[in-house]
């Protein structure tokens, strides 16, 4: 039986600012039928992405985080995502929302990484009404990195 | 009750290639006393209690890029040993760390703080002419987001 390594607080740190700290991050909502899975490309999750009836992406710049000595986790405070099915519309449908990061260059302009990062799979779908909204409250930490020694 | 999303293949490996893969990490031993140096202490203060002597030498390596194992649902690079042999006298520790560190031309800079701690209770004593092999495997696959 293996020995973990215990992480340290510099570690999570480390993690947090080479993956999360300054890039932009985006909350998609999609309707999978079933094809897609943690493996597909932002690409293929991006051609289901949900549109029209009010829909937008939520995206946010992730601050630089501190660590945290409750809960022994590098995280960043939660991150409140509106979702908003427009009045006149026909309201939105998903059963799905992933999380995409993105780098931000010269210009403040974007390049989202080809892969997703987080997937959220909803069962049964959630179906929002003409004006309804619906928030997803997104924390990023760092906590789990082992090492077996 | 929050949720949690899953982690992707693409993010293990982002996070994995970002922050381990291509980078130095040394695995030394070291003797604290009364809890210190801690999790929290800085590599600085763990190589101040770094064992020397007695046939010991710290383990370097340089980290492999690694691949995603869909058995265990991580990223990981292949287990890297490393032995140690007492000489002359026996060689001690109660504490292996681990540091990673930047390689820059022949140039290593080793991170302010050491990013893994392993404590031994009681302490290892090897008698001279005896090793040890640490097994070592860094993966990443505990990232969370809740939502």
């Amino acid at each position: 039986m293996p020995a973990a390594m215990i992480l340290t607080p510099f570690e999570t740190g480390r993690l947090f600012a080479n993956s999360y700290a300054g890039k932009k991050a985006r909350l998609c909502l999609a309707v999978n039928t079933g094809a897609l899975g943690p493996a597909s490309t932002t690409a293929q999750w991006d051609a289901v992405e949900l549109a029209g009836n009010g829909y937008a992406r939520y995206e946010w710049t992730v601050p630089s985080g501190s660590y945290n000595s409750a809960t022994e986790r590098f995280e960043v405070p939660a991150q409140l995502c509106e979702f908003s099915a427009s009045s006149g519309g026909a309201g939105l449908n998903w059963n799905t929302a992933y999380l995409v990061i993105g780098t931000i260059g010269g210009g403040g302009a974007v390049t989202w990484n080809t892969g997703v990062s987080f997937v959220l799979p909803e069962s049964p779908n959630i179906v929002l009404s003409p004006g309804e909204p619906r928030s997803y409250n997104v924390l990023l930490f760092t906590d789990g990195f082992l090492v077996t020694a | 009750m929050p949720a949690a999303m899953l982690q992707t293949p693409h993010e293990a490996d982002r996070l994995f290639a970002g922050v381990y893969a291509g980078k130095k990490a040394r695995l030394c031993l070291a003797t604290t006393t009364s809890g210190s140096p801690n999790l929290s202490s800085n590599t600085a203060a763990w190589d101040a209690v770094e064992r020397s002597g007695s046939g010991y030498a710290r383990c370097e390596w340089t980290i492999p890029a690694g691949s995603f194992n869909t058995t265990t649902d991580r990223f990981e690079a292949g287990t890297y040993n490393c032995t140690f042999t007492a000489s002359g006298s026996a060689l001690t520790w109660n504490a292996a760390y681990l540091v990673i560190g930047t390689i820059s031309g022949s140039t290593v800079t080793w991170g302010t703080g050491v990013s893994f701690v392993l404590t031994k209770s009681p302490s290892i004593s090897l008698a001279a002419g005896l090793s040890r092999i640490y097994t070592v495997q860094l993966f990443t696959d505990g990232f969370t987001v809740t939502a």
